[in-house]
């Protein structure tokens, strides 16, 4: 183990934000059902009755009445579906896509993309520079809570949440016949 | 063989955990290596966790005093080394909630504790542990150099440093480090400063609530040990606590 404690650079930059960009849509899809041999788009348009079912199977808000799915089939028969979303994490919209089969059990979840805003300080960059991880486009961040309750942590739940709102439009269409 | 930068992410044990890894020309490689290495995630999620319906844990915190409790291996694994470290901090590092002075458990073999009383919650070492078999698992899949973050519980392994910075409860940049072959860890504890019920810190051998207003950063050899010892710096304000120079870690408080 190596462990080398570096000088804190301060700068008046303004805040910036950073994204790590994980997997594009077009690749998740891929990673989700490695034997579909064929995606195609469902545009879903919910009505009312239809959202407040999503709503009550969800426990949270529709918030949204179009949904745009991914079906994945192979030799036509449908394998299931994807569905890239957006929540706000800490601050910042994280990208992800979920899998869910015609079973409508998940399946797969992955983060397409992550953007976190700076503080206003900002480190410049040359120590940057010796790292393996220098592609990253922010260094890696440890500690950085609110009243205990990370970045990440919040994250994850709010991307939970989302899940979970999906796989009941997957659901609430489906059986309204507007899938495969 | 030109070299880049390969990474995914995915939420797992109540966080987002990211896995770089520094791989060469054959995705699929990499592919596989990934796959693997989620799936150890999911493995330790589902017998860890505390929320998860069905874990290991949430099967020995239902069930009935005496009663014996099959788990997962990993289970086993981690709750034989929270055994050591509870007895090596003097209690202050403990998985068990509610028993005062009492062990929670004891193992039976390699399959199964049996429960004499109390609950456990894993939440301070699941993580690190979890961190770590993912990092075995991309080793075993012939990666070589790479990064697995859980939420801030991270570890490097192979040869090259990462940039780690700490940050502090309001976001501000505490330190600055550059970490290879090894793990970080951090915890803050702010005083009074917001009614969150997890600003403090219970004490497991006293019960006693107490309030750290620092960040607590511990670096140490395998993830597992980072993340239990922030507990044991935390509570005991101490920095240098033996079981740090045992261990082999190293703690600052920001």
């Amino acid at each position: 183990m190596r462990i080398e404690v570096l000088p804190i650079v301060l700068g008046a930059l303004p805040a910036s934000v950073w994204a790590v960009d994980y997997v594009s849509a077009s690749e998740a899809e891929a990673l989700m059902f490695p034997q579909a041999d064929e995606f195609a788009t469902v545009n879903l348009r919910l009505d009312n009755a239809q959202l407040q079912e999503v709503g009550k199977r969800a426990g949270l808000p529709a918030r949204s009445a179009q949904w745009g799915v991914r079906v994945a089939r192979r030799a036509s028969s449908p394998l299931g579906y994807v569905v890239v979303d957006n929540v706000i994490g800490k601050f910042e919209l994280i990208t992800y896509a979920v899998a869910v089969g015609t079973d409508g059990a998940i399946r797969q979840i992955e983060i397409l993309s992550y953007r976190e805003s700076h503080g206003g300080e900002v480190r410049l960059p040359a120590w940057r520079k010796q790292f393996v991880g220098k592609t990253v486009a922010g260094p890696l961040r440890v500690g950085d809570d609110i009243a205990n309750i990370s970045g990440a942590t919040l994250s994850c739940t709010h991307v939970t949440d989302g899940v979970r709102r999906i796989v009941a439009v997957l659901q609430v269409a489906h059986e309204a016949g507007a899938l495969p | 063989m030109r070299a880049h930068v390969a990474r995914r992410a995915q939420p797992w044990l109540g966080t987002i955990v990211s896995i770089d890894v520094r791989v060469g020309n054959d995705g699929r490689h990499a592919e596989r290596a990934f796959a693997r290495a989620f799936a150890a995630l999911e493995r330790v999620h589902n017998a860890m966790s505390l929320q998860c319906v069905g874990s290991d844990v949430a099967r020995f915190n239902a069930a009935g005093r005496g009663e014996r409790v099959v788990c997962d291996r990993w289970t086993v694994n981690v709750l034989r080394l929270a055994q050591r470290l509870q007895r090596a901090s003097d209690g202050l590092f403990d998985v068990a909630l509610g028993t005062a002075c009492g062990a929670a458990f004891d193992i039976v073999d390699d399959r199964s504790v049996r429960k004499l009383g109390g609950r456990i919650d894993l939440g301070g070492i699941a993580k690190g542990y979890a961190v770590d078999r993912a990092v075995l698992v991309l080793r075993a899949s012939g990666v070589d150099q790479g990064l697995v973050n859980a939420g801030g519980d991270l570890r490097a392994f192979g040869a090259g440093a990462w940039p780690i910075e700490v940050r502090s409860g309001r976001g501000h940049l505490r330190a600055q480090m550059a970490l290879e072959r090894g793990a970080v860890a951090t915890s803050q504890y702010c005083n009074g400063r917001s009614p969150h019920r997890d600003d403090t810190l219970i004490a497991p051998a006293t019960g006693a609530a107490h309030a750290i207003d620092n960040t607590i950063t511990v670096a140490a050899p395998r993830c597992v040990l980072a993340d239990a010892l922030t507990k044991v710096v935390a509570l005991s304000s101490n920095p240098h606590h033996p079981l740090l120079r045992e261990l082999g870690g190293q703690a600052w408080l920001q």
